[in-house]
């Protein structure tokens, strides 16, 4: 089975979270041909265009939920568990509620797709991201590598 | 005499990329008072300009539009260049071509596709077209996927790039990188022209008003970029870049935090329809023989016209970056040196939605004391407001407040204006006497 790796996030901050892992992923999966890691920086739904129905979807983006800044999330959602996101705060109103929302309509999504989220402090524009947010997209590009080996 | 007030409130919406709300009153069957309310706080970029190094202007820049980031680089870089007489290699300019083509292609087919075409079958959002155009919205999303490669191709990344700097790019693509993506290019243009044939037959309702378009002109390119061209009206005005201030004035108005800018005291159009009225003969054979095919005569005095101008200049787009990048190959280097000297640096390019004018006044040392700049949402605001006030009144305003909310916000979507996100949740308060 082939693997989509989506990650969202901007250059601001700890917002960056998504797109560490995939710049990690994607040294370690040079040259595989099932499994693509992409960042997804301009909205919501930049990543349906290269998605393949049966592929296995991996999303992975900052949180804020209200739970300590660096606190892990692993999760399996349902496409329309993803659906009730609270309404986007990405480039015209379009992130990945949106995305999903759309994508659904498209194609056919797996039953399930597998979210990895950190909770984040800020994203303030002209801030590097932390070295605790860092050091876990370490955590989880490793976690996501070793996972694939396993499939 | 009886009034009626209905007010539909709006969802909460944080860091969008505008906040807008419309106000119409209309008494004994006339619209008295239209308003077309902009309530974003002011951004004060010209100010944060100030005392900053020319060469971070196109980083900071950048960073004022997440849709249109290129275009603002680019009227920054050549207003720069236009003072300290940079010449700039023919590599240079071509290739700033190709990055703003990668973005008109980006900007225009996430409009026409998530925020205007729905409108035209009256779909409430791009999801619930989808279920019925699966295929042209997919098509949609790999166009809009193409224009963000070829901004990443030179910017790094699509959203803020960050490859331009005075003087040419930081640096120059491989040309094996450029291959690939010239094939998915190449590749795409049956999509584009299929694009365009779509566009052209939705149902457009029968609009004619009288307005001024406004764009860039060049002797022998579309316009895209300031070198060789001047501001040209359809009512015969031809205006040196320089000449910006003395033409185009801006007001505030009390019911926006956006200036309203006219030409001569009048409103004007600027944007995809205008940049096609006064520039169709210079768009490439195989998009004229497209819509040389269809029942719209150019120049268009139909704003609803606006998206297929906008899918014209998406199959443009992708014409242009396969022309330019067909023999593409890697320079000594990617950008020239660059002696700067005090005085005033003058930039327009064209923006996605239209004119984009940039002025900075620079010392002795390269630090901006300066800066002046006027997008094209500034621009059209009161040609949008002229527009409702015509389109309402032909619609009937005797109709339902709900048929005039979804009209007007309709008419506003045609210009794709940077509180699109915004309009899409109008709050219309029809007061009626």
């Amino acid at each position: 089975m082939s693997t989509l790796i989506v990650g969202f996030g901007s250059p601001f901050g700890d917002d960056r979270f998504g797109w560490l892992v995939i710049e990690q992923l994607q040294q370690t999966l040079a040259g595989q041909q099932t499994v693509k890691a992409i960042c997804c920086d301009h909205s919501g739904i930049d990543w349906i265009h290269q998605y393949q129905p049966t592929e296995q979807l991996i999303f992975i983006d900052a949180v804020k939920s209200g739970a300590a800044a660096g606190t892990l999330h692993h999760l399996t959602l349902t496409p329309s568990a993803l659906e009730t996101l609270p309404t986007s705060h990405s480039s015209h109103g379009i992130g990945l509620r949106e995305g999903v929302t759309l994508a659904a309509t498209l194609v056919e999504l797996p039953a399930e797709i597998e979210f990895y989220g950190v909770e984040i402090a800020s994203c303030e524009v002209g801030t590097a991201i932390s070295a605790a947010t860092t050091h876990q997209a370490t955590a989880v590009a490793s976690h996501i590598k070793k996972s694939l080996r396993n499939l | 005499m009886s009034e009626k007030t209905i007010n539909i409130n709006v969802p909460v919406l944080a860091r969008v990329e505008g906040e807008g709300a419309l106000d119409i009153r209309i008494e004994n069957g006339r619209i008295t008072q239209l308003k077309l309310r902009i309530f974003e706080p002011p951004r004060l970029f010209e100010k944060f300009l100030e005392g900053r190094h020319y060469n971070e202007v196109p980083d900071i820049v950048t960073r004022i539009c997440g849709i249109c980031p290129v275009a603002y680089q680019m009227s920054a870089v050549y207003a720069f260049e236009a003072l300290f007489n940079t010449q700039i290699t023919p590599w240079i300019d071509m290739m700033r071509r190709v990055y703003y083509c990668g973005e008109w292609i980006e900007s225009h087919a996430l409009h026409i596709h998530l925020l205007a075409a729905p409108d035209f079958f009256g779909f409430e959002s791009a999801p619930a077209m989808a279920k019925q155009f699966p295929d042209e919205v997919r098509r949609g999303l790999q166009l809009q996927g193409l224009g963000n490669e070829i901004i990443k191709l030179f910017g790094a990344r699509s959203v803020n790039p960050i490859g331009v700097k005075i003087g040419g790019f930081h640096k120059a693509p491989e040309a094996e990188t450029v291959a690939v993506l010239l094939h998915k290019l190449r590749a795409a243009l049956p999509d584009a022209k299929a694009l365009l044939e779509w566009v052209t037959t939705f149902d457009f309702p029968e609009r004619s008003q009288d307005f001024v378009s406004v764009s860039l002109q060049h002797p022998f390119e579309y316009p895209i970029n300031m070198r060789g061209t001047a501001i040209r009206s359809s009512a015969g005005h031809k205006i040196a870049i320089n000449e910006f201030e003395a033409h185009f004035k801006e007001s505030q108005v009390p019911h926006s935090t956006a200036l309203h800018c006219h030409l001569d005291g009048e409103p004007y159009l600027a944007g995809p329809l205008a940049r096609l009225n006064l520039n169709y003969n210079l768009l490439h054979d195989e998009v004229k023989e497209t819509l040389g095919n269809i029942d719209i005569a150019f120049p268009s005095s139909n704003p609803y016209h606006n998206i297929v101008a906008r899918a014209a200049e998406v199959y443009y787009g992708l014409l242009e970056a396969v022309r330019l990048l067909e023999d593409y190959r890697r320079p000594a280097s990617p950008a020239v040196e660059v002696t700067p000297i005090a005085g005033t640096a003058y930039g327009c390019t064209e923006a996605p939605r239209g004119l984009l004018w940039h002025r900075y006044e620079i010392d002795d040392s390269g630090i901006i004391t300066a800066a002046r700049l006027v997008p094209p949402t500034s621009q059209n605001q009161a040609r949008i407001e002229a527009d409702l006030r015509l389109s309402l009144e032909a619609l009937g305003l005797d109709n339902d407040e709900a048929t005039l909310r979804q009209h007007a916000e309709q008419v506003i979507r045609n210009y794709d204006p940077c509180i699109s996100c915004a309009t899409h949740f109008l709050d219309l308060r029809v007061s009626r006497r």
